[in-house]
């Protein structure tokens, strides 16, 4: 499940570049670092053109002017940021011109449980899109999600000629939303105080959806910086939160369906509230030859998915002793889902192992580790890409012989398949030599 | 000369249980998350996955209904997160095709429940029965929750409610006209009037009652199968009913008759399930974290699968929510207890199990247990 942790907020006015952040961070290792800077001015705002600091190499996402015209102008910026092994330390941000009669502010939110994929976090991010205008609701439209279950996330800032007395309640997150923070700044220098106020908002929903907006207090001119993160959470392989108090309540179709039910609770930071499926896979239904094949989902290697295994019964030789040469496995690679939008090629494998029961050589100790005439082979994996059922015909049966290696003369032996994913699994051979007994 | 050893191309032996490799037959196999497909092939499946719901409201969830007969939606009841005394019946209608599923409304009511509540459809009118409140009558094509009352007065309310012949029966009494009786089952029908015509479901008179067994005997499940009636209480005694209520009725317990001390009392009605051949009850066996069948007559246990509990009292109350599904004998039970034998990545407290096409199978279920 992702979470949102806001590391940093920082405002400065008329200050000359590099600006130095004045708090220690230490980033966790593999999280999502998003830094939204805000800039504005009497004029065009300052662009920042780097950002450095923590071991962190920081990308520009967007860089929004979504005001400058009036007043007071204004400039949104996003910079992205991922790393193995952060350090601690401050940011250093390099803009142009001076900040005369400018304010600046920066907020530094952390994001785990996306994925790790890219470099510097541009696998997190699948999309981005940038809006601005005038009015009391800023927003901006996603194109459709890539995959249904991954969060929405939006970034607004505005300049603000006043601010409500309780500077919590400026911004409104859209319904579904949580809101992960909001700020107000403003300069005061000595006597003078302005009344124009650098403001910002973040807010994401962890099942997102396309539009991503919320409602300001009063109508300013905006700009929004939206984001569809990519929730795979290749670290965790699928760790979810635990919920305290959850009962299943199943219910029926023809596939079964578990309809769970969330402790919801009275925070907005609990794990939401999901009607549960589970399979078969309708792609079943496919592989038994049925050529029109189910526009309904099917699984993909981003959704929750499981790894099958499977474990053969023995084969007893019957009084002789066999040694083992490999393991020969026929297979269906499974179609996917055109209204999963599945890229053209998935990785379809399995990996497998024999045991050998009766091993002559090994023998009974009494010791801490027993040994007990049982021997596992090592494990060989089998590894390929398979492409869109529909560009391959069917059935798209496939072999893979598994070079798994046993020269010890054993008198059964038993095949063992693991993390099978995306292949049915059709016929399995055990192949090798038959000995006659030996004899004393 | 190189050969081929053995070949394993027939799976529909199914999952091998606690037979384990030495002893299971050629056809079975272990191992999880593997179903047989339609061309006899093994496919993975994943453990669950999550459909969203547009909308996603504050508060402890306290059971789900699909009225599959009804409209087809599902029906839940959420406790309300921010109110402390008021819950939410909540429907919508399942689709995987089509996401978000769109959550709507029912109704808003001043309760919030102790225990899950139980439903049953009639038609296109679903019954819940909420103990120690009131049971209710949800309109399915106006979408409206109503009391279910009569001239008579309210029905009662309790842990289970069932359809037997034309009458509701509602067990496990609780609520402010009737009383507390664990053992009491309340049923419905004008029988004053016209004891001919029974099918009165508002009708709900002070002496249209009956007991069972001892008054701590708490009845949490009632169900039809065949042409009788079947109670099950909290310990798992089985009593099976026939004839007709307020005239006919006889009684007897067919299992449970032997309580050990520290007996579990565990059961809800959640647990047990009618299948689809309307012959026999699939439930969940908590002393064995298992499956068995019940024909009417005789109990039956599936020797493959489950372990004694190492938590007799079974406290965790969340193992044992089964459905059928497809055809007769075909259901899923979810955290069944699994021997070791079933194969490798096994984890004995996640288990789902599955017997689809006659072919038992484990799903390891870590994304639900998760939510444990």
């Amino acid at each position: 499940m992702p979470t949102a942790t806001v590391l940093m907020r920082y405002a400065e006015g008329n200050e000359n570049s590099p600006i130095v952040t004045d708090t220690t961070i230490t980033p966790t290792a593999n999280a999502l670092q998003l830094l939204q800077i805000s800039t504005n001015d009497s004029v065009t705002p300052s662009t920042v053109t780097a950002v450095t600091g923590c071991g962190l190499t920081w990308v520009e996402v967007a860089n929004l002017l979504y005001d400058d015209v009036g007043v007071r102008r204004g400039r949104l910026q996003l910079f992205r940021a991922m790393s193995a092994a952060p350090t601690a330390g401050v940011l250093s941000i390099t803009f142009t011109g001076q900040i005369s009669n400018e304010e600046f502010a920066a907020q530094w939110v952390e994001i785990t449980g996306v994925s790790t994929g890219g470099t510097n976090g541009s696998g997190a991010i699948v999309q981005s899109v940038t809006a601005s205008g005038t009015s009391t609701t800023p927003s901006a439209t996603l194109a459709p999600l890539a995959t249904a279950a991954n969060p929405s996330y939006g970034i607004f800032a505005l300049n603000t000629n006043g601010f409500p007395a309780d500077n919590d309640d400026a911004f409104t997150a859209a319904s579904g939303y949580e809101e992960i923070g909001e700020w107000g700044y403003r300069k005061e220098d000595g006597t003078t105080v302005a009344n124009w106020y650098i403001a910002g908002a973040t807010e994401w929903k962890k099942i997102g959806s396309t539009t991503v907006n919320g409602t300001y207090y009063a109508s300013n001119t905006w700009g929004a910086i939206a984001l569809e993160l990519d929730g795979t959470d290749t670290a965790g392989a699928g760790a979810l939160a635990t919920l305290a108090s959850d009962v299943p309540y199943l219910t029926s179709n023809d596939r079964y369906e578990i309809a769970l039910c969330a402790d919801r609770g009275t925070s907005t930071t609990d794990p939401e509230f999901r009607h549960w499926y589970a399979g078969p896979p309708l792609w079943g239904e496919a592989v038994a030859g049925d050529a029109s094949y189910p526009t309904q989902y099917t699984l993909d290697e981003n959704s929750l998915y499981t790894p099958g295994s499977l474990e053969l019964p023995f084969q007893d030789f019957k009084g002789k002793e066999a040694t083992i040469q490999g393991v020969y496995v026929e297979f269906n690679t499974r179609p996917s889902s055109i209204s999963e939008s599945i890229a053209s090629t998935y990785p379809i494998g399995f990996t497998a192992s024999v045991q050998g029961y009766g091993v002559p050589n090994y023998s009974r100790t009494t010791t801490n580790s027993l040994t007990t005439g049982v021997h596992t082979s090592t494990t060989v994996t089998y590894t390929a890409s398979a492409g869109y059922q529909a560009d391959e015909p069917w059935p798209n049966t496939r072999g893979a012989f598994l070079p798994i290696r046993m020269d010890q003369r054993v008198k059964k032996a038993r095949v063992t398949l693991t993390d099978i994913h995306l292949v049915e699994i059709v016929n399995v051979q055990l192949i090798g030599d038959i000995h006659p007994p030996r004899t004393a | 000369m190189v050969d081929v050893l053995a070949e394993w191309s027939d799976y529909s032996g199914g999952h091998w249980g606690a037979l384990g490799p030495s002893k299971a037959g050629p056809t079975q196999w272990g191992g999880v998350n593997m179903l047989l497909s339609r061309q006899g092939g093994l496919v993975p499946t994943c453990a669950s996955r999550w459909l969203q719901l547009n909308a996603s409201p504050l508060g402890r969830v306290w059971g789900m209904h699909w009225a599959w007969g009804a409209d087809g939606r599902v029906y839940f009841v959420q406790q309300s997160g921010t109110s402390t005394n008021t819950s939410v019946v909540y429907r919508y209608t399942p689709n995987p095709a089509s996401l978000p599923n769109t959550l709507s409304t029912t109704t808003t009511f001043t309760h919030v429940p102790t225990t899950d509540p139980d439903w049953v459809n009639v038609g296109t009118t679903v019954y819940v029965t909420f103990y120690g409140k009131k049971s209710y009558a949800i309109n399915t094509d106006a979408n409206t929750m109503t009391v279910l009352t009569g001239s008579d007065g309210d029905a009662p309310a309790g842990r289970t409610i069932a359809l037997y012949g034309e009458q509701l029966l509602i067990g496990g009494i609780s609520d402010a006209r009737f009383g507390i009786h664990d053992n009491r089952i309340i049923f419905s029908g004008d029988l004053t009037s016209d004891p001919t015509e029974p099918e009165d479901r508002t009708a709900w008179q002070d002496l249209n009652f009956f007991d069972l067994g001892a008054d701590n005997s708490f009845i949490v499940g009632l169900y039809t199968i065949r042409d009788f009636l079947v109670a099950i209480t909290e310990d798992q005694q089985i009593w099976v009913l026939t004839g007709t209520p307020g005239s006919t009725l006889s009684a007897r317990r067919v299992y449970g008759f032997n309580k050990a001390s520290g007996g579990l009392t565990a059961f809800k009605a959640a647990h047990a399930q009618v299948d689809p051949s309307q012959t026999k009850l699939w439930m969940f066996d908590h002393s064995i974290r298992g499956p068995q069948r019940f024909n009417g007559a005789n109990v039956t246990r599936v020797p493959a699968f489950g372990v004694p509990h190492a938590d007799r009292e079974g406290d965790d109350l969340v193992e044992g929510a089964m459905t059928m599904h497809g055809g007769p004998d075909e259901f899923v039970m979810d955290r069944v207890a699994v021997p070791r034998t079933a194969g490798a990545g096994v984890d004995g407290h996640r288990m789902l199990l599955v017997r689809l096409g006659g072919v038992w199978t484990l799903i390891q279920n870590d994304n639900i247990a998760a939510r444990h």
